[in-house]
């Protein structure tokens, strides 16, 4: 974020908190993007991550005069978004929890046969990356270790890896500190080293 | 500055976060090409991470950001319509 978008976020809230709607309407269309890539990674779902938009904007717009120019309105709409994407997020999980089915054992066998066929796809990528594997596959396969990760590292992953997001800003947008941040990270990225150990190839340099 | 290997985790975790300057890289990659089990570990890491970054970009799509434009348009004008109208 340079000093020129923070001077004009800054000029735009101030017109926004005075009530113009218009100064408001371009605060939000800069954000936008972000704000639904945000609530993709985390939900997976393009209707829930538009659900999000929205509920940010409104509540954005209805929590104005609570923000502080101390932080910036990008940290600020950010946090929100985030928010509103895990509530979700956790009401996702805990239905998926309900509507679980336990495979038979004949079922599990399909599993892991469909499993060893991603797997052998998977360890193609590195002579072309996604030649191999149909784009789709690849992203199934990356959420679905994302998933297995806890919320809270699964979070900072997201914000780092995914959306490019400085270590800095992300202890702004979750309130912690960098170095519980880059803790995240570290177990965040040890998980996933783990969990897709078997995707990976071994001694490629 | 010498590397052992019980250190590469967190030395790698400090390199993934930019946190290492160029002389500190220069030592982590000496012991790194030196050592295959540090390597391996290395390789892992940004073999997993390099799969994530090759995920493309997700954008609203046109139609669904103009609905969303309209829609924000109505939305706040109501609530400061509101707001006036309980004064």
């Amino acid at each position: 974020m340079n000093k020129q978008n923070i001077h004009d976020d800054n000029t735009l809230v101030t017109l926004a908190k005075n009530g113009n709607t218009s100064a408001f309407e371009k605060l939000i269309k800069k954000y936008e993007d972000s704000i639904f890539s945000l609530a993709y990674r985390i939900l997976q779902d393009k209707e829930e991550a538009y659900d999000v938009l929205q509920e940010t904007a409104l509540s954005a717009f209805k929590n104005l005069k609570r923000f502080k120019d101390k932080s910036s309105f990008s940290t600020w709409i950010y946090r929100i978004a985030l928010n509103f994407a895990l509530m979700r997020k956790r009401k996702q999980k805990s239905l998926a929890k309900k509507m679980a089915v336990i495979p038979t054992d004949d079922e599990t066998k399909i599993y892991d046969s469909v499993e060893s066929e991603e797997v052998k796809n998977i360890q193609n990528v590195y002579d072309n990356p996604l030649k191999n594997l149909e784009q789709q596959e690849l992203i199934n396969i990356l959420n679905d270790s994302l998933n297995k990760l806890p919320e809270k590292y699964r979070t900072v992953f997201i914000l780092k890896e995914l959306e490019g997001r400085p270590v800095e800003e992300i202890a702004r947008i979750l309130n912690l500190s960098t170095s519980a941040i880059k803790t995240r990270l570290h177990r965040s990225r040890m998980y996933l080293k783990e969990l897709m150990e078997k995707y990976v190839t071994q001694g490629y340099v | 500055m010498i590397i052992k290997c019980e250190d590469i985790l967190d030395l790698l975790s400090e390199f993934f976060d930019d946190e290492l300057d160029l002389e500190e890289q220069e030592f982590l990659f000496d012991h790194i090409y030196q050592c295959k089990k540090c390597l391996n570990i290395y390789n892992s890491f940004h073999q997993m991470l390099d799969l994530f970054h090759s995920l493309e970009p997700v954008k609203l799509e046109q139609e669904k950001k103009k609905e969303f434009h309209r829609w924000l348009h109505i939305e706040v004008r109501q609530i400061v319509i509101k707001k006036y109208k309980k004064l």
